[in-house]
């Protein structure tokens, strides 16, 4: 989906009539008053609450029963469907003129009612410099990220600041062991050696995509990359692998940029 | 009557028909004020009682955790008692069968209601108590199975009195789901909160021919090809933004710029029907939200206060 700045499509009446009001001045926001407020202390004022969301039906591949193999349809549909609601959420943040959106949960629902379907929505809060410094990604893009409001402080503190969300997918089918290989392996310690390698390998190709990603963006790394691996309803086999994390670069004129050292307290709760 | 009766209504004495008839009337009393949008007797009586009541010997009751209570004590703000709202509301009837894409209107609508009863009730127990605030109000859903089809919200806060510099200057009352260190740390911070906006809209989506298609409708089962559902989606779009527009509109006449907060819940489930020979999922989508309403007031802000970096070793 190409990334449209001014594209209000499917976003309905009501809707642009809430960005009208966001943009007049009532802002909407998912932070918790401490986020709130740190948010607001890091020189940022939020804006409104913006959404993205893509309803998709997953196609169907067959996997080959013996043979460890990425579902290349699956990836793709698990690509294609956020990167639908991601596109749609930086829009509608592109429309209140925002610098970026922080604490995007990027969610997958699946439903027991619709065999193949998920629905895949991105939530953030879009956010603007009160100051006026432009804290857009290189690509013109508004900054996304997935810190919550007081990571997000404590990395600006730091003299970075965020440039995108990056992620990396990988679906994978993980072959079925032969019967002669359970046979040989029946009462013994052993490493399960293909399946070490079905994961490793699936692991490593979601990782390989979220640093594409993130050189791309020309960002100087990720922080907070959560890895997790789940299935969407496709068997035990098969499984998806997701990288995602915040790539960040530093800050403009941050080189001689000193953090604060930690304070230790106690908590007596 | 059997011994057993008379048991289960307490002890076995007859009860005095002048006290029955004066409790009938009461109960009466009570229903009339509920229809009227209010609270019952009994519960205007305990809060009239408390109102009533030197403060210096008020015991008070509260959901409060040890750490808020020192922290509101040491701000000035009192806690009263535990005040409540509930309705239970009935779901009119109303063909569930769409052709095109449409709001369920008395299921948005009972939903709605509900809330706005459960709410104004706690708002008139605050104003009988004669507090300033509600702190940590919860609103919850609850289902019983005595009343199938219909929804019930209850909302809980502590009552609190508070220090003159933090009162509403409008008078009435303010609601809030933030608990005591989050109200007291927006005051400080120069900022007000006015109340709760939250709004429930539910629509009915009935799948395009496609879609249907697309599902796994017929005899060639689903496709084999990945492909977004521009009409769950955009069902999916109309839901949420006739919510989130209401909730604008509620802030704007509480007087607040802005929401923070925002608590989305979205639930979406299947109908299914037969469409022209084809077996398929029509979807039906709720979305709840809600949100505290705030204000700025640079004049309530204390001291400026710098976060600092800490390492908790608990």
């Amino acid at each position: 989906m190409a990334y449209d700045p001014s594209s209000t499509e499917g976003v309905p009446e009501a809707g642009r009539a809430r960005l009208q009001q966001n943009r007049a001045g009532l802002f909407t926001s998912d932070l918790s008053v401490n986020e709130f407020l740190l948010v607001r202390q890091a020189g940022f004022r939020p804006l409104g609450l913006v959404i993205g969301s893509s309803i998709y039906h997953i196609g169907f591949q067959q996997a080959n029963y013996r043979q460890n193999q990425e579902m290349t349809v699956l990836s793709q549909a698990m690509y294609h469907a956020r990167e639908l609601a991601m596109t749609r959420m930086e829009e509608e943040a592109d429309q209140l003129g925002a610098d970026g959106v922080v604490g995007v949960r990027l969610d997958i629902g699946r439903y027991e009612w619709g065999e193949n379907l998920a629905e895949f929505i991105a939530v953030g809060t879009a956010v603007k410099h009160s100051g006026g410094e432009l804290h857009r990604a290189p690509s013109g893009r508004p900054f996304t990220s997935d810190l919550s409001g007081q990571e997000f402080w404590t990395l600006l503190q730091t003299g970075h600041r965020p440039v995108g969300m990056v992620m990396g997918s990988c679906v994978y089918h993980v072959a079925h062991q032969s019967m002669r290989q359970s046979l040989r392996n029946v009462g013994q310690n052993v490493e399960l050696a293909n399946y070490t390698q079905a994961l490793y390998d699936a692991r490593e190709l979601a990782m390989e995509r979220m640093q594409a990603e993130a050189l791309e963006a020309k960002a100087e790394g990720i922080v907070g990359v959560d890895l997790h691996e789940r299935s969407h309803g496709w068997g035990s086999h098969v499984i998806e692998f997701f990288a995602i994390g915040t790539a960040i670069i530093p800050a403009e004129g941050s080189e001689d940029h000193v953090i604060p050292a930690p304070q230790p307290v106690l908590d007596l709760s | 009557m059997t011994p057993l009766f008379g048991r289960s209504r307490g002890g076995g004495q007859q009860q005095d028909p002048a006290a029955q008839q004066a409790q009938a009337q009461r109960d009466q009393e009570s229903l009339e004020r509920l229809a009227a949008g209010r609270i019952p007797l009994n519960a205007a009586e305990r809060l009239a009682t408390l109102a009533a009541t030197d403060p210096a010997e008020l015991a008070f009751a509260s959901d409060l955790s040890v750490q808020e209570y020192a922290l509101l004590h040491s701000l000035g703000i009192v806690p009263v008692t535990l005040v409540m709202g509930s309705s239970i509301y009935q779901v009119g009837w109303q063909g569930t069968f769409y052709m095109v894409p449409t709001e369920i209107q008395s299921l948005s609508h009972a939903y709605n209601e509900s809330r706005r009863l459960a709410l104004n009730r706690l708002l008139e127990e605050t104003t009988l108590v004669g507090a300033d605030a509600v702190v940590g109000v919860r609103i919850e859903q609850g289902r019983h199975d005595f009343a199938s089809g219909s929804v019930e919200f209850v909302a809980i806060g502590t009552a609190v009195r508070l220090p003159p510099g933090l009162r509403n200057p409008q008078g009435s009352p303010v609601l809030t789901d933030l608990d005591g260190q989050q109200f007291w740390q927006l005051c400080a911070a120069g900022i007000r909160p006015v109340g709760i906006a939250a709004h429930t809209s539910v629509h009915y989506v009935p799948a395009t021919w496609q879609t249907a298609r697309t599902m796994g409708g017929g005899m060639f089962g689903g496709s084999w090809y990945n492909q977004e559902l521009g009409d769950f989606t955009q069902g999916v779009y109309d839901a949420r933004e006739k919510a989130m527009t209401y909730v604008t509109q509620q802030a704007g006449a509480l007087g607040a710029d802005g929401i923070i907060g925002v608590k989305i819940d979205e639930h979406a489930s299947g109908r299914r029907v037969s469409r022209g020979g084809i077996e398929c999922d029509d979807m039906i989508i709720t979305f709840h939200v809600i949100g505290t309403a705030v204000r700025e007031e640079p004049s309530l802000a204390a001291d400026a206060r710098v976060p600092r970096t800490i390492l908790s070793l608990a």
